[in-house]
């Protein structure tokens, strides 16, 4: 070909044709250069080594080498500078003359071998996935390509599964579906599902399956990419999650205290347990969706609503430690804890209630407290010890008692306090209460811290625990040392006084006889002498002998009534029902017969029956009716009654004359012994009576009274209660 | 009054010499004139009835009538009744304690012994008088003794 003819081609060739010379420089380029950026004269005055990339130069210089020794050069690459930094892939052939240049012809590959590059690296992706990818056949039936991870996920070795039909990797149980699948893949382009695999020993687990149907441009399918998830951890984190979530359902629901969930801007309940259906008597179906003001008096809402928006305001815990609460089981008392639930950026979105119903404890912590109280306040030592002796209660009053206070006895054996000699006692005492028996006011003695003894009445009770066994001994301790000792004094007091009355006794029989005896002398033999020397005797004699006669008599009346009143002091109380009316009925009545002149109108009221010692009685009667005899004794019209008022709410009995009389100014004089408002003239008497009939009464623990005017008449009021 | 027979005697047991007088007249005030024994204590009371100490010897006859004082030296007029009712041959004699006073246990003693009748001596002396007369008109004429009284002294 002629020269012009190839310098033609030279210039035209998209590759890129150069000749270079020994020395290390282009000679000639063609325009094709143009593509590195250079200008033509640029690329003649540079060493064109210093243009190749420095990682590729000593390749270059062994293939120049060659060259040099006449050896051709054949698709040998290494890459090219361009002006703008960046290098381009240029594959060579060359050829060496004669003279030592270089033809060269090279071929830009760049961009041949980036593509390369770029499928290396998502056949790298490919291998190197962490889940399984497949090519699924244009059919959809058989595995064409898998990675290293599916098969590693099956238990089996790439070269085993592929070729194989798609069903093998799923489950038995689901192949049925896979049609169905690969149909909505197709319709849809791309179809996720989950499913179950098998993998080769038998065992199956879950996957997440992502197909995407490949298409040319025609529409027509290709092949099918598939994506294969191992879905274990995934369920398993879904499970622990679902695990914890009925957890905590469980736990909320059998809490035994209301735990509600408000939501934060309405405050209307989202969540309620059974213990809060429980307290408020209201179902789930009937709260959920509801607030306050649909259950409560408007006061109480509005006391819990602003309680909840404090809550919320403040994010913090408030705490009510008592909050009444009307519910269809009436006033229950809670304790109730309110908390804000935050949402992720820390606003409130739910509130949190939980409440305990504290009306029975609070109730018992008041009983508590008051037989606490109780039990502090009281006089006598209570204390509690267990089975084995120890105490494990001492009140005040123990203290008092016994001189050791509640730090130097609680948890020491109360065997401290009884006295050596009755221990044993003790010990049988302890076990019948541990039987079950309780022993009421034991009388005993203890030891107090000073060695001290004093006398004690003890009540023992056993202490059961909530199973009804005996776990200990409560004992209630009452000095009694003082009221022993009055005891004693009062046995000594009686003993002296029964010795008196017998002293007495003694005297007033000698009184009787021995008084009297010498009064019959002087009457008897002053009779004698008016009977045998009436003669000597002139009228003056015979009177002065009379008046010595009534002396003796009235001395022996004297006597007679003063035995009498120490017989009433001394004689034994009996107490019987008695029949006053029919009592004073009699008495009027022999009265009447005694003095047959007399003219006396006896009144007495029917049926006053009283409680006391009928002779008693009968010795006071006497003497008041005998009195109203005696001193109506002047009266042409005597009127004598007994009858019955209520004074003060108690009946009070009334003996009343028409008779002469007293001046009340001397009524307290009337019950004393020998006292006298009338002279022996004009009433004869000793002044034993009255003082007789107020010991009477006074035994029966009445009391005794006159009423009464000069001329008009008496009243004599008594009370036998 | 007629006495109805000089055998039918009493016995006074008095130890106070002045009752004892004042007893005798009124006795003889009322017409009674059957004969009296006075013993002066009780243990002479006892000794006279049971043929015993100065009365040693043969059994008296038995009085028709006891006039007992309750309050006498060495023995009392209960304990002479009591030895009295004791004795077969005495337990039916008629006794009449005749003393001062009424305390409530001679009473109950004295008729739980076996008194016949209890009698307080009044301090005036009418009225005394009155109370031998009615005694020695009851117990002398109108009551019958005891037959086993007739059967011993028989």
């Amino acid at each position: 070909m002629a020269d012009d003819a190839l310098d033609r081609f030279f210039e035209l060739s998209v590759d890129m044709l150069c000749v270079a010379g020994v020395d290390g420089y282009f000679r000639r380029v063609n325009p094709a250069f143009d593509a590195l950026g250079y200008g033509r004269e640029e690329l003649l005055s540079l060493p064109f080594l210093e243009l190749v990339h420095p990682d590729d130069r000593a390749a270059t210089q062994v293939e120049l080498d060659k060259l040099a020794r006449g050896t051709r050069t054949v698709g040998f690459e290494n890459r090219y500078r361009c002006r703008d930094g960046c290098y381009r892939s240029l594959s060579w052939n060359a050829a060496p003359d004669a003279a030592g240049n270089v033809y060269a012809v090279a071929r830009d590959v760049t961009e041949q071998r980036r593509a390369e590059q770029a499928l290396e690296r998502w056949a790298h992706v490919f291998e190197n996935a962490g889940w399984g990818i497949v090519i699924g056949s244009r059919d959809g039936t058989t595995l064409e390509r898998i990675n290293a991870e599916f098969a590693r996920m099956h238990g089996w070795s790439v070269e085993e599964l592929v070729g194989r039909p798609i069903l093998d990797v799923f489950a038995p149980e689901v192949r049925h579906t896979i049609a169905g699948h690969i149909q909505r893949s197709h319709a849809k382009g791309r179809h996720t599902f989950e499913s179950v695999h098998l993998r080769k020993d038998g065992t199956t687990f879950p996957v997440l399956v992502d197909v995407t149907a490949v298409r040319d441009a025609s529409g027509e399918v290709l092949y099918r990419a598939v994506h294969v998830h191992d879905d274990s951890e995934r369920r398993r984190a879904e499970d622990s999650v679902r695990e914890a979530n009925r957890f905590l359902e469980a736990v909320i629901e059998n809490i035994p205290h209301m735990v509600f969930v408000k939501d934060a801007e309405r405050l209307a309940f989202v969540r309620f347990n059974r213990a809060g259906e429980e307290l408020l008597g209201l179902s789930r179906a009937e709260l959920l969706g509801k607030n306050d003001y649909d259950f409560f008096p408007k006061e109480q809402a509005e006391f819990f609503q602003a309680k909840d928006r404090l809550v919320l305001r403040d994010g913090t815990l408030v705490d009510i430690p008592e909050e009444p609460i009307q519910t269809k089981r009436g006033r229950r008392l809670l304790q109730t804890k309110k908390v804000p639930i935050l949402d992720g950026d820390g606003r409130p979105r739910f509130l949190l209630g939980i409440s305990e119903d504290i009306t029975e404890l609070k109730a018992a912590t008041e009983s508590r407290a008051r037989l606490a109280a109780i039990v502090e306040s009281s006089d006598d030592a209570i204390i509690a010890r267990t089975l084995e002796g120890v105490v494990t209660s001492w009140n005040e009053s123990a203290e008092r008692m016994f001189g050791y206070s509640a730090a130097e006895m609680i948890g020491q054996p109360i065997s401290s306090l009884f006295p050596a000699r009755i221990e044993h006692q003790e010990a049988a005492l302890a076990a019948r209460i541990v039987a079950g028996e309780r022993i009421t006011h034991y009388e005993t003695v203890r030891r107090r811290k000073d060695g001290s003894e004093i006398d004690v009445s003890v009540t023992l009770s056993p202490i059961r625990d909530c199973a009804g066994t005996v776990s200990g001994i409560s004992k209630i301790v009452r000095d009694i040392t003082a009221s022993k000792r009055m005891q004693r004094e009062l046995v000594a007091a009686k003993e002296a006084t029964e010795a008196a009355n017998a002293e007495l006794e003694a005297f007033s029989y000698s009184v009787a006889h021995d008084l009297r005896a010498p009064l019959r002398s002087i009457d008897g033999f002053s009779q004698a002498l008016l009977e045998d020397y009436a003669g000597v005797l002139d009228d003056e004699g015979s009177k002065y002998l009379r008046y010595v006669r009534e002396a003796a008599q009235l001395m022996a009346q004297l006597i007679d009534d003063l035995l009498n009143l120490s017989r009433v002091t001394r004689a034994e109380l009996v107490r019987e029902r008695v029949d006053l009316s029919a009592l004073a009925s009699s008495m009027l009545a022999r009265l009447a017969s005694t003095y047959p002149g007399r003219d006396v109108e006896a009144i007495v009221e029917d049926g006053l029956m009283v409680e006391g010692d009928p002779r008693l009685l009968a010795v006071a009667l006497d003497n008041l009716l005998g009195n109203a005899w005696k001193f109506t004794s002047k009266r042409a019209r005597a009127r004598i009654e007994l009858g019955a008022v209520t004074r003060d709410g108690a009946p009070t009995f009334f003996v009343r004359d028409n008779g002469a009389g007293f001046d009340m100014t001397y009524a307290n004089k009337l019950f004393g012994v020998f006292q006298r408002l009338h002279s022996m003239t004009e009433f004869e008497g000793t002044g034993v009576g009255l003082a007789t009939v107020q010991r009477i009464i006074r035994r029966h623990g009445g009391r005794v009274w006159a009423e009464g005017e000069v001329g008009v008449g008496a009243t004599l009021y008594f009370t036998l209660p | 009054m007629n006495a109805t027979g000089k055998d039918k005697f009493i016995l006074l047991v008095e130890d106070n010499p002045r009752d004892e007088d004042l007893t005798l007249r009124a006795l003889k005030r009322s017409n009674v004139l059957n004969p009296v024994f006075v013993a002066r204590d009780g243990v002479e009371a006892l000794d006279y009835l049971f043929g015993r100490g100065a009365y040693a010897g043969a059994p008296p006859a038995l009085p028709q009538l006891v006039l007992l004082d309750l309050k006498l030296p060495k023995l009392d007029g209960l304990e002479v009744l009591r030895m009295l009712r004791l004795d077969e041959r005495t337990k039916l004699v008629p006794v009449v304690i005749l003393t001062s006073s009424v305390e409530e246990q001679d009473l109950v003693r004295g008729y739980s012994l076996g008194a016949n009748s209890y009698v307080r001596k009044p301090v005036d002396f009418v009225q005394f008088s009155e109370a031998v007369r009615q005694l020695g008109l009851y117990w002398l004429v109108l009551n019958e003794g005891p037959p086993s009284s007739s059967r011993s002294r028989a």
